[in-house]
């Protein structure tokens, strides 16, 4: 598979993580583009033995979106002494409920990204796990918390 | 609502690439059309243990050659020096200069990568990219059909503050940060 052929095939996974992940669309775009030049560079180290180029893909997105989020919380707390925030909120994908959405917002990024990992890109557990550097248990359950905290959050809303 | 119907609604949900976001990849991936080169499995350390004893031999002979009060050197010396030099970049007559603005170094940086995966899209190449935190320089050449294509698309990369006339095969990139 060349690099051309596995950027075509999982740009959608690739921005759809980086959108849940990160909570911002329009933040995800750019971190799209990131990804896919960081992985060209780092194209030759993709070894197809050690699992898909979808997961490496997710990977590559992960560091790149850390490193966002670290630099955006700095921005955020610097930008809060100066003046309140009026940063219009996204939505994570089409087609979901307002609820579901709110209950979404609500929810930790590590959470979110367990669950789109799991559960939109249908990633299996070991698979998850590996982009998410811990334990294929400790990505369960991970992902069990996040479900019962929407299950909850949806009760309520009800 | 049942966890089952949670899931489901979950997955229900899309979020699709916008096209603009397409077109980015695709540039990015034209600059690799080739299939996977075999040196995939050339490692930090097996780069090292080739480059160091390069070094260490490229480093004795420059101390050799430019030890002061040394006999000069011989000519098949000179000429080794001139043929190893650093190629030049220099601009072929009628190359055209595009000069843009970038928001900060790091767009320059990403400005300079766009560039050259445009002009390899176009079927050209870039002969010479320096890049150095705000600025940056690029020579790169495209068939003379595809010019004016690649001139449109590399101008989309900033703002454009100096811009050619005529298009031409080798073109001059300029990059420069606000900030």
């Amino acid at each position: 598979m060349t690099f051309a052929q596995a950027a075509e095939r999982h740009l959608e996974d690739v921005y759809g993580y980086l959108a849940w992940f990160t909570g911002d669309r329009f933040a995800a775009e750019d971190l799209a583009a990131e990804t896919f030049e960081r992985a060209l560079r780092l194209w030759h180290r993709y070894d197809p033995a050690r699992g898909s180029a979808r997961t490496w893909l997710c990977q590559v997105a992960r560091t790149v979106a850390l490193d966002h989020l670290r630099s955006e919380r700095r921005r955020a707390r610097r930008e809060a002494l100066a003046a309140p925030s009026d940063r219009v909120e996204p939505a994570f994908a089409e087609g979901l409920s307002p609820d579901l959405e709110r209950a979404l917002r609500d929810l930790p990024p590590g959470e979110r990204e367990v669950l789109v990992l799991r559960v939109v890109l249908d990633l299996d557990a070991g698979a998850a796990a590996r982009v998410l550097g811990i334990s294929a248990t400790n990505c369960t359950t991970r992902l069990n918390r996040a479900l019962r905290k929407l299950e909850e959050a949806l009760h309520a809303a009800a | 609502m049942p966890q089952r119907d949670l899931v489901a609604e979950l997955r229900s949900g899309r979020t699709p690439a916008p096209a603009e976001l397409r077109e980015r990849v695709r540039l990015i991936a034209a600059a690799d059309a080739s299939p996977r080169p075999r040196l995939a499995r050339l490692t930090v350390r097996r780069a090292l243990a080739v480059a160091v004893p390069v070094a260490a031999a490229v480093a004795a002979a420059t101390i050799v050659l430019t030890r002061p009060g040394g006999h000069p050197a011989a000519p098949h010396v000179e000429a080794f020096r001139a043929a190893t030099a650093a190629p030049s970049a220099e601009l072929a007559p009628g190359a055209t200069t595009l000069a843009l603005r970038e928001p900060d170094a790091r767009a320059v940086a990403r400005a300079a990568r766009r560039a050259q995966a445009i002009v390899v899209s176009l079927s050209g190449y870039a002969t010479s990219v320096e890049v150095r935190g705000a600025r940056g320089r690029l020579v790169l050449h495209v068939p003379p059909a595809n010019a004016p294509q690649a001139l449109a698309r590399l101008r989309s990369l900033g703002t454009v503050t100096r811009s050619p006339g005529a298009p031409s095969q080798t073109i001059e990139l300029r990059l420069s940060a606000e900030r």
